[in-house]
């Protein structure tokens, strides 16, 4: 399965086997993923609009499985277990679209990403701050190597080591020990990081070869799920420690320990980046703009995503989860200010502006660096992009194709203002798919490429923000007068909840919970909308009964 | 807690750096190869000789030493491709191929040309400076403005630098790519000119003009940057001994592996198995070592110290070229690095062909089409525009001589298997022969002389002669067909104002198949 679920443009949600736009009004679902079917009956649209299958009450919010490490969590792990801090690619290249990558986690193995490994493991032992005796590598003994093996592999492979994996190590260490000492220890430790034991993480439970039913987490599993999730690495010595004495699947001190690691720095940037990637804020460093139109659009590239950031960190550990479209807050300083237009702003500092008027009122809506990353055109106005990225990212709206073939040809002879293409798109063939998204867009109008807020069109005359919003259920369907007016049907209505709590499962357990579609992932949704806050919504998902078994 | 981590989620794919010790240098790379469906690496080779080539007869017929006459298979060879006889069926010859420029534009010409083959032509900045090139860092517009101006940058990444970057299976090697001179003048980055650079970065988008990536011209340096001094005299002992040491780490790797397969859910046995047949991959490339596929440095012998009556350019500059082919042919061998630009000289160069070829050896092996020795004793540059006393043998003389290094080295790689289905060096390179001139005194733009060779990887259609007819396509059309056929699509123009049409006249239709 590939399912790259952080895009702004066609999201692909294929694990709900739902087929693509086919241009036919009535073909776009109108819940998320099918939690609507749950027994509460409190989906989106109130359950009045489920087209999905019923949750099933025993399922695990994931399946069995092995996952290769991320290059990411392979830098982690050997910074936090052997102290050395490696730098460029490990196996890959830069993803360079600033989507999450769910499919990292199926990831395999190919010859050139196994002799990556071992370079990688080379790369580790020639760092200075390598010490596996104390000392320089080539002081290295049987004797010490051997039991710093035992001191450091449990925690790179989130198990206990046993005799016979030392064994058969420092049988490795003795054919390189002909060599040269440097050269033992080298070998070893290509073998204990191109091991599987510390490339792949492990969710088998106690029951991985049954057919049917659920596997239950072994406390190793447990630990090393919650630590990859929250912090990107192996568990620390707490966490270890809960996991060696089998309490971590008690549920009091899991919750604990969840709180307590997610409380960490690192915890938290690691969640951000999650939530920021739903956002498709990630996407904001690789955008370009016109640097004729907009010259200063190069200079505040950084300003902006960091503005974003910072508007982001408020909603996510101090907000509620309306406060993503009702936050009149922005953050600026004076360079980002004197373009946007935000009065009272000096310094090169950015500071919070809680604004007041239409422009800038609509939290996530009107951020100045979503706007102009989600009008994916570098000049002009882009009412297509930005209406997918709502429609996508917010609305977790069906899957939609690539346009046909002849879509080119047939947009060159639609002329006008973009709101006048998008009434004549609508009643061409287009309009199967695009009325689905296009309003979301229209309510943007008053932004230009870089989201500065405007008055009039280019032609001078007043902007028209309104749009209608159809096929997405009851709580958002219906005639909406401005992105304002929008953003309060996101806040208010279940579907952008749920739709939040589904992408952030996603993330932070790597793999679509709706594919199992256990009843469990509903009560989270159900916490979500209830409490809003996203804090409660990580410590609902680790903390759930669901994520403790995996399904066979 | 504070850690130092990066939190980009990167896609998964092709390997990254080799090894650190002086066996890893051996034997890794030779392990990294067969990656590709021939089970070898893919590379990208540019060999840039300066000045253009032989205007040839007469009137009406320019460049009649050069073209070849007949039709697309059953071209009769000419005076200076009959060089690359023994490589015909690995040869395609492209003519109509023109690297526009407008010869208003400020600059030097030769410097301008040689830019303008590898890397995207500068923007427009309107009717009073038309394409004007970025200045080098240090240099001002004025000394730019200089009808003759060297001081000038690529706008942007060479094409061999933005193939690496974009393409995968140009990847993953300890050396990146390797820029290299047979001469000195090339290499003087105490006078930087653009003259002097096939290759350019670019780091920062942003940046107005590319950085050069100056060649070195020393081959000594050049060996060392490439080999390693530990890895060379490696006995067979020592072979024996770190073969003993890798299977030892995959027989490890292939029982813990072994050892879940009946651990796992069955939906979880493709990726055990599927790392198990990596590893297998890795251990049979291991056998391979000393079966005649072993990567073994070359011997360089010292260049030439004593320079009587001559630079000492000059007295080096055969065994150099020599030296510098025998290195990349190796650094391709052992997959050291995938990408490489070679320049015989830059393009004002001053290398003065009777005293080199005297230095060589090579009066007698180099004449005229009448059998005479060169009567010029003007430099390269200046015999091209017409210098001396016989300038048009002169010029046949220098594109020759050059021509029979390159194929030389390629006929080497022809020789030189590669991969495990059977293929050679030559066939896993895409090797483009080319200059920055086609008839150096007009600098002119048009029917460049270009060869390309190998890359049967790519479906090159080794044999042909490709006649596209006056003007129908340009080296960016060359660029973006290559880049499509090597699975980069997203590169449809490589003019710096995207689709051109001074540049963009659509692909080459039948070149690689």
């Amino acid at each position: 399965m590939k399912s790259s679920l952080g895009g702004g443009s066609f999201v692909i949600l294929a694990v709900l086997g739902l087929g693509a736009c086919s241009g036919r009004i009535g073909d776009i679902p109108t819940s998320v993923g099918n939690g609507s079917s749950s027994p509460a009956g409190t989906g989106p649209g109130g359950g009045s609009d489920s087209t999905g299958d019923a949750c099933k009450p025993g399922a695990s919010l994931a399946s069995a499985r092995i996952s290769l490490i991320s290059d990411e969590q392979y830098v982690n792990v050997v910074h936090d277990v052997f102290g050395v801090t490696l730098t460029g690619d490990i196996s890959t290249i830069k993803s360079s679209n600033g989507e999450y990558n769910v499919s990292e986690s199926e990831a395999v193995a190919n010859q050139a990403i196994a002799q990556a490994y071992v370079s990688a493991a080379d790369k580790v032992v020639a760092d200075p701050a390598f010490l596996p005796c104390g000392s320089a590598v080539g002081a290295a003994t049987v004797t010490c190597m051997r039991q710093f093996l035992a001191d450091k592999l449990p925690l790179a492979w989130r198990r206990p080591v046993t005799e016979a994996d030392l064994a058969s190590l420092m049988a490795v260490f003795n054919v390189g020990a002909d060599d040269s000492p440097a050269r033992a220890v080298q070998l070893t430790m290509e073998a204990a990081l191109s091991s599987p034991h510390f490339l792949y993480r492990f969710e088998l439970g106690d029951n991985a070869r049954a057919t049917s039913g659920v596997s239950t987490l072994s406390p190793y599993e447990v630990a090393s799920a919650l630590s990859f999730a929250l912090t990107n690495s192996s568990p620390d010595p707490t966490l270890w420690g809960a996991a060696k004495d089998g309490t971590i699947t008690q549920v009091d001190v899991l919750r604990a320990q969840v709180e307590r690691v997610m409380a960490l720095p690192i915890a938290r940037a690691n969640l951000q980046k999650k939530v920021s990637y739903y956002l498709d804020f990630e996407k904001m460093p690789l955008i370009d703009k016109d640097a004729t139109l907009f010259p200063e659009f190069a200079g505040l590239r950084g300003t902006l995503y960091q503005s974003a950031q910072r508007f982001l960190g408020d909603v996510l550990w101090d907000g509620h989860f309306n406060d993503l479209f009702t936050s009149r807050r922005i953050y600026a300083n004076q360079a980002m200010a004197t373009v946007y237009g935000i009065a009272g702003v000096t310094g090169v500092q950015l500071v919070p502006v809680d604004t007041t008027g239409d422009a800038y009122g609509s939290g996530v809506l009107t951020q100045p660096a979503l706007l102009a990353t989600s009008n994916q055109h570098t000049g002009t106005d882009d009412i297509v992009h930005r209406g997918l990225w709502v429609y996508g990212n917010l609305a977790c709206g069906i899957a939609i194709g690539d346009p046909p073939a002849d879509a080119a040809a047939v947009f060159a002879t639609i002329t006008g203002t973009e709101r006048q293409k998008t009434i004549k798109r609508d009643k061409l063939s287009c309009g199967g798919c695009h009325q689905a998204f296009d309003p979301f867009g229209l309510v943007t109008s008053s932004y230009d490429a870089i989201g500065r807020y405007r008055t009039t069109d280019e032609n001078g005359a007043p902007i028209d923000d309104s749009a209608t919003v159809s096929r997405l259920g009851s709580d958002l369907d219906g005639p909406v007068a401005n992105v304002g007016a929008l953003a309060q049907k996101l806040a208010s209505g279940r579907r952008a909840s749920d739709c939040a709590a589904t992408r952030l499962s996603t993330y932070t357990l790597e793999h679509n919970p709706d594919v199992e579609n256990s009843c469990l992932l509903q009560t989270v949704k159900d916490e979500f909308h209830t409490s809003g806050s996203f804090p409660a919504l990580f410590k609902a998902i680790f903390t759930s009964p669901a994520f403790l078994t995996r399904d066979l | 807690m504070t850690k130092d981590r990066t939190t980009r989620i990167r896609r998964r794919s092709f390997l990254a750096g080799l090894g650190t010790t002086a066996a890893a240098n051996l034997v890794r790379p030779i392990i990294a190869q067969a990656q590709s469906k021939t089970g070898a690496p893919q590379r990208l080779l540019l060999i840039h000789r300066p000045c253009g080539t032989a205007i040839g007869g007469p009137a009406g017929s320019p460049m009649d030493k050069w073209w070849p006459s007949g039709g697309t298979t059953n071209w009769v060879s000419s005076p200076i491709i009959s060089s690359f006889d023994q490589l015909r069926n690995d040869m395609v010859i492209v003519k109509g191929v023109d690297c526009p420029r407008i010869q208003g534009w400020l600059g030097d010409k030769h410097g301008a040309g040689m830019i303008a083959m590898t890397s995207p032509s500068p923007k427009d900045k309107g009717s009073s400076d038309r394409h004007v090139w970025p200045v080098l860092p240090g240099y001002t517009v004025a000394q730019q403005n200089d009808t003759n101006g060297k001081f000038f940058t690529a706008p942007d990444m060479s094409i061999d630098q933005l193939f690496l970057k974009k393409i995968a299976s140009l990847q993953g090697t300890r050396i990146p790519s390797l820029q290299t001179t047979a001469s000195m003048e090339s290499a003087d980055v105490t006078a930087p000119s653009c003259l002097r650079v096939v290759s350019y970065s670019k780091s920062d988008p942003m940046a107005v003009g590319a950085t050069p990536l100056w060649p070195e011209s020393r081959p000594d340096v050049v060996f060392k940057n490439v080999f390693g001094s530990a890895m060379m005299n490696m006995g067979a002992d020592q072979l024996a001994k770190i073969q003993a040491q890798n299977k030892s780490l995959l027989d490890y790797l292939t029982g813990d592996l072994q050892a879940l397969r009946p651990q796992v859910p069955l939906s979880q046995l493709p990726k055990i198995d599927q790392h198990l047949s990596a590893i297998r991959d890795l251990e049979k490339n291991l056998r391979m070592v000393g079966t005649g596929r072993a990567c073994a440095p070359p011997t360089l012998a010292a260049l030439p110290t004593m320079a009587s009556g001559m630079s000492l350019n000059d007295a080096q500059h055969y065994q150099a070229s020599l030296q510098h082919m025998q290195i990349i042919k190796t650094m391709f061998q052992c997959d050291l690095s995938r990408v490489a630009s070679f320049t015989f000289g830059y393009g004002n160069s001053n290398l003065n062909f009777s005293r080199l070829l005297k230095a060589a050896g090579l009066l007698d092996k180099y004449k005229d089409t009448q059998g005479n020795q060169i009567q010029d004793t003007e430099g390269h540059h200046a015999i091209s525009h017409q210098g001396g006393t016989d300038p048009q043998d002169a010029i046949y003389i220098a594109d020759k001589f050059y021509a029979d290094i390159t194929a030389q080295l390629l006929l080497e790689m022809k020789n030189t298997p590669d991969g495990t289905t059977g293929g050679s060096l030559l066939d896993n390179t895409l090797v483009i022969y080319w200059s920055e001139v086609s008839v150096g005194n007009v600098h002119d733009t048009s029917d460049m002389p270009v060869l390309l060779f190998g890359a049967k990887f790519l479906n090159l259609q080794g044999g042909k002669y490709f006649q596209f007819g006056d003007h129908a396509h340009t080296m960016a059309d060359f660029w973006t067909t290559t880049a499509q056929a090597w699975g980069y699509g997203a590169l449809t123009s490589y003019s710096a104002v995207a689709n051109d049409p001074m540049w963009n006249k659509g692909t080459l239709t039948g070149l690689y198949g």
